[in-house]
């Protein structure tokens, strides 16, 4: 294994993660895996990739009002909180059941972001007060569309609960979690396919920024096998972010959805191995 | 709705200063270690290719692979952090005192846990 595979096997995964909201680690993992990086090695530089893919991709995405801020930083709560309460639970969970928990969850989204394949846009929703309270909205230009679209966040409440749960998969996984944040970004809170992926990459960066320095203080990086991977994904996300604007909602939405059946197949098999 | 546009171009300059030093130290660094590995770019793990805090900051700076690529990764590392911190000023310095709350407690549950270790 060499400085120069990593990067390029890292690129693709920064790519994809920036299109599909992900940090991209559920991609690199098994790959390093398959290289022969041992797995705890493979999952603390995935960590810090996705905190890469994220700064990577936000840098773009919150110029162009993509990710949206207030939105992000109220559900950076709740996702923190469960990752750290994540990582402090691994410790007493055996982590068969947990597969098979979060891949029934994933599941669920499939099947209702299956539902809402065609939706280009979502229809105009109405506030809760919790949302309106808060100002969750936002307005972008579609490249795509060639037009603005605003739209209007709800369920704010459900949202953040959601939120917990996502983090508590990030931190008893050691993923960044996006795959989860986009599910409840689209479906529970309604929010159009792009600001979904592109907030998702913005929050995901803080999630795995919890995960992370637990690895940073355990010395678990390995910064000759870090350091590269950092450096693709870094070039994957820029590149990813230049991509996604420019494609539907529903092109999105149908990268996403094949990720999401991969990442179910591969929590089903874990649970099963574990 | 509330213009957020000067927070979303002043982030996006935190973002894009990370990520671009990150890159310049990572492409540096990996240089170094081409030369020092006698021009072969193999990795091998071993304890000193750690990166502990306490070591690399004790150690005096030395102009080495393994000094870049450590600033590197801590500069991507630390950036979301930054970013919390920017986000609280301005949400201070438009009064949004709803906002200055929800990154005041982002960034105290980051901080705490940080110390904690």
């Amino acid at each position: 294994m060499d400085v120069l595979t990593l990067i390029l096997i890292s690129i693709p995964s920064g790519i994809l993660g920036a299109i599909a909201g992900l940090g991209g680690g559920v991609i690199l993992i098994p790959l390093l895996v398959t290289m022969g990086v041992p797995i705890k090695y493979a999952i603390a530089s995935s960590i810090v990739a996705v905190i890469a893919t994220s700064s990577g991709s936000a840098a773009a995405y919150v110029r162009r009002r993509l990710s949206n801020i207030r939105v992000s930083m109220f559900l950076e709560i709740f996702t923190i909180t469960g990752a750290i309460i994540g990582a402090m639970l691994t410790v007493y969970i055996p982590s068969k059941p947990l597969y098979f928990i979060f891949g029934l969850f994933l599941i669920v989204s499939l099947i209702f972001m299956r539902k809402r394949i065609s939706d280009e846009l979502p229809f105009n929703e109405k506030q809760d007060r919790l949302s309106s309270w808060l100002k969750l909205e936002g307005d972008y230009f579609d490249e795509k569309l060639g037009m603005m679209v605003q739209y209007k966040i709800t369920n704010a409440l459900w949202g953040g609960i959601g939120m917990i749960f996502a983090g508590l998969a990030g931190g008893m996984l050691g993923i960044g979690a996006g795959i989860f944040k986009v599910s409840i970004f689209e479906l529970i809170l309604k929010m159009p396919s792009k600001p979904s992926s592109s907030t998702s990459n913005f929050i995901i960066g803080m999630t795995a920024l919890a995960g992370a320095s637990v690895y940073l203080f355990s010395g678990l990086l390995q910064i000759y096998l870090v350091a590269p991977i950092v450096t693709g994904m870094l070039i994957g996300s820029m590149i990813g972010a230049r991509i996604l604007n420019k494609l539907s909602n529903k092109a999105v939405r149908i990268i996403f959805i094949v990720i999401l059946l991969y990442v179910i197949i591969q929590m089903m098999y874990r649970g099963v191995m574990a | 709705m509330k213009d957020n546009t000067s927070l979303e171009r002043l982030l996006s300059y935190i973002l894009i200063t990370g990520v671009l030093a990150s890159l310049i130290l990572s492409f540096l660094g990996l240089v170094l270690y081409y030369l020092e590995n006698k021009l072969r770019l193999e990795i091998s793990f071993s304890d000193q290719s750690i990166l502990l805090l306490d070591r690399f900051f004790s150690q005096a700076i030395q102009i080495n692979s393994h000094t870049f690529l450590s600033i590197s990764i801590l500069i991507i590392l630390f950036t979301p952090y930054i970013r919390v911190i920017t986000s609280m000023i301005y949400f201070m310095k438009i009064k949004d005192y709803k906002y200055v709350f929800l990154t005041f407690t982002v960034f105290s549950i980051l901080t705490i846990m940080f110390l904690n270790y």
